[in-house]
């Protein structure tokens, strides 16, 4: 028996924060726009980017740039739901056509990313990367700010969703669209929300990761999987079982180079998922969103 | 002119090759409705089985273990059924599900397998790969055209995977996976175990990308995991999106279409010195293919044509309508 280490729970609690940034917006727009959107990866990639051309490029201070990411990234991604998602949604095709379509999407959006930056890997200009040990754990001011980020904004989402009417709007969307339809909800204006709150929550996820490890344009395409994986774990389409699946996918995965290969994480991230859909597919918070 | 014509042979194979891949995947979404973006790991699986079945056991130098220097036939079986092996697995946990979950599931199969075709030197070789995959009839054929004859042998390949293709479309089997595709709910009303016809389909068409896989392994001769990634699956569904999904002739032309299209770019590099982007930019315009195919021409460019059923009797010459 290996003797646990602590540093891999709190590595875990760190990637599964930002995971789960990332796996909420991923659900949401799921849930609203009822696709699964396989460019959800890029717009991760993009928030990274659009900080790092504030940061470094402009020479912004990193929280500046980090903050100018959210808006940057949003109209991107309304941008190119009015052009690429919206012509489709008109004319009433299913989910798969637009499923497709954001495979199109993802790989223009990632080659055009290389395309301009490269596929170097990229850091910020940011101080703080000195790691102070606490009881035995290594840990720098960065990654403690990774988590309190993700943590305020998950209670801000729930806040979001349960205290507001734009919240309660979308859930109803989610759960019922005709009803909430002839309920008097706007369904574009729903939408459009839904793409800027996703898409904020992943370009913030996006530049957090890129800041706890590095910035290169297939980040968001390998973190597909494992968005996936928390959204699944958490039950498709539901906000709060995405954080859940988010954070237990990324402590499994910390976890799990104590035992195999560090090459394998992301394996760890599809035989939970594999084992879920055998078992549970419906999520383990059991469809009650 | 020599040149010009080992040129076309080769452009020829390759897009054969890719007409396999994509009558396969025409199997699983044109007909049976399978969203597969995983393609690409049935195409490595059988590439690999095949080098590793028929290659000379290694020396002390390689890094692979294995090597049974088995006869070729044997290995592009083994292929083959390795290939429908893996899509039994990958169809359990998935097939039962609705259509997003294979998905899912696919694309993150196809992930862990080059992780593992880059980590595990044991099996195959790690990131330097396995090198000296034999070629069929090798000694008999003579040299100058031993190209021609591999060529006649891909063409036959695809020649039997569309014949395949063809058949479905008038056979009892054919029409239960439509019926799945268009209306699942009235497959079952009928009776039909779906999960049962899917799965069938889906071992049908991974096995082609298997047979795929083993004709590329014994052209290529050397196998690395660089070659097996993701864009192998994009380019297949660009071309039978492109060609025209449900028809068997459509997925042909799209792989002629986008395998020509691929290699015609590869010269253009030294042209105006665009070398280090010209590759992503050829990535972003298959994106932009598969956006602007689906928005303008769902169909493709020959649009599946299924006989009706007063076609069908007379075809049978029943007469009755």
């Amino acid at each position: 028996m290996v003797s646990f280490d602590p540093q891999f729970l709190v590595n875990g609690v760190i990637v599964g924060s930002t995971i789960a940034l990332a796996a909420i917006g991923l659900t949401l727009i799921f849930g609203v726009l009822d696709f699964i959107n396989f460019a959800h990866g890029e717009y991760l990639t993009l928030g990274a980017y659009a900080a790092f051309v504030a940061n470094v490029t402009l020479g912004l201070p990193f929280v500046v740039a980090a903050v100018l990411a959210i808006p940057v990234t949003v109209a991107i991604a309304l941008a190119l739901d009015r052009v690429v998602f919206y012509p489709l949604r008109r004319q009433g095709v299913g989910g798969l056509a637009l499923l497709i379509t954001s495979v199109g999407l993802s790989m223009i959006l990632r080659n055009g990313i290389e395309t301009v930056w490269t596929s170097d890997n990229l850091r910020y200009s940011i101080s703080g990367a000195e790691s102070v040990s606490v009881l035995g754990v290594r840990i720098t001011a960065v990654q403690v700010a990774i988590v309190v980020v993700s943590l305020v904004l998950m209670v801000a989402i729930h806040l979001l969703l349960t205290r507001t009417v734009l919240g309660i709007s979308m859930r109803a969307t989610a759960s019922n669209r005709s009803l909430a339809l002839s309920s008097g909800v706007n369904a574009e204006g729903i939408v459009t929300w839904t793409w800027v709150i996703g898409a904020g929550l992943t370009a913030i996820a996006g530049v957090l990761i890129g800041l706890n490890t590095v910035i290169r344009p297939s980040m968001g395409f390998g973190l597909l999987l494992v968005m996936f994986a928390a959204v699944i774990l958490g039950g498709i389409g539901d906000p709060y079982g995405a954080m859940l699946g988010g954070l237990a996918i990324g402590i499994a995965q910390e976890v799990s180079v104590a035992f195999i290969s560090s090459a394998y994480k992301p394996a760890v991230a599809f035989t939970i998922m594999v084992v879920l859909l055998l078992w549970k597919p419906e999520g383990l918070r059991g469809g009650e969103a | 002119m020599l040149e010009q014509l080992s040129f076309v042979t080769s452009v020829l194979t390759v897009a054969g090759i890719y007409a396999i891949l994509a009558l396969g995947l025409n199997v699983h979404w044109g007909e049976t409705g399978l969203l597969n973006f995983g393609h690409v790991a049935f195409f490595a699986v059988g590439a690999y089985t095949t080098a590793l079945l028929t290659i000379a056991a290694p020396t002390a130098t390689q890094a692979y273990s294995f090597g049974f220097g088995l006869p070729i036939p044997v290995g592009i079986l083994g292929g083959i059924l390795a290939a429908g092996v893996v899509a039994v697995l990958l169809g359990v946990p998935t097939l039962q599900l609705s259509e997003e979950y294979l998905a899912i599931v696919s694309i993150g199969l196809a992930e862990i397998l080059r992780y593992g075709m880059m980590n595990e030197n044991w099996l195959t070789g790690g990131v330097a790969g396995i090198y000296g995959v034999g070629r069929p009839l090798r000694g008999i054929v003579p040299g100058e055209l031993y190209d021609l004859f591999y060529l006649g042998l891909v063409l036959a390949a695809v020649a039997l995977c569309w014949a395949y293709s063809r058949r479905l479309k008038r056979s009892p089997f054919g029409r239960v996976l439509r019926s799945i595709r268009d209306d699942e709910e009235a497959a079952v009303a009928l009776g039909k175990n779906t999960f049962q016809y899917r799965m069938q389909a889906f071992v049908v068409g991974a096995m082609m990308a298997g047979l795929a896989g083993a004709l590329w392994a014994h052209y290529a001769t050397a196998l690395t995991p660089t070659a097996f990634g993701a864009s192998i699956t994009f380019l297949t569904w660009v071309a039978l999106i492109v060609g025209g999904s449900g028809n068997a002739g459509g997925a042909i032309l799209g792989a002629g279409l986008i395998i020509s299209f691929r290699e015609a770019t590869r010269y253009l590099p030294d042209l105006y010195g665009l070398g280090d982007i010209i590759p992503t930019l050829r990535l972003m315009l298959v994106g932009v293919l598969v956006v602007v195919a689906i928005r303008y021409r769902p169909e493709g460019l020959l649009p599946e044509r299924n006989i009706s059923y007063a076609e069908y009797c007379r075809r049978l010459d029943y007469g009755g309508d």
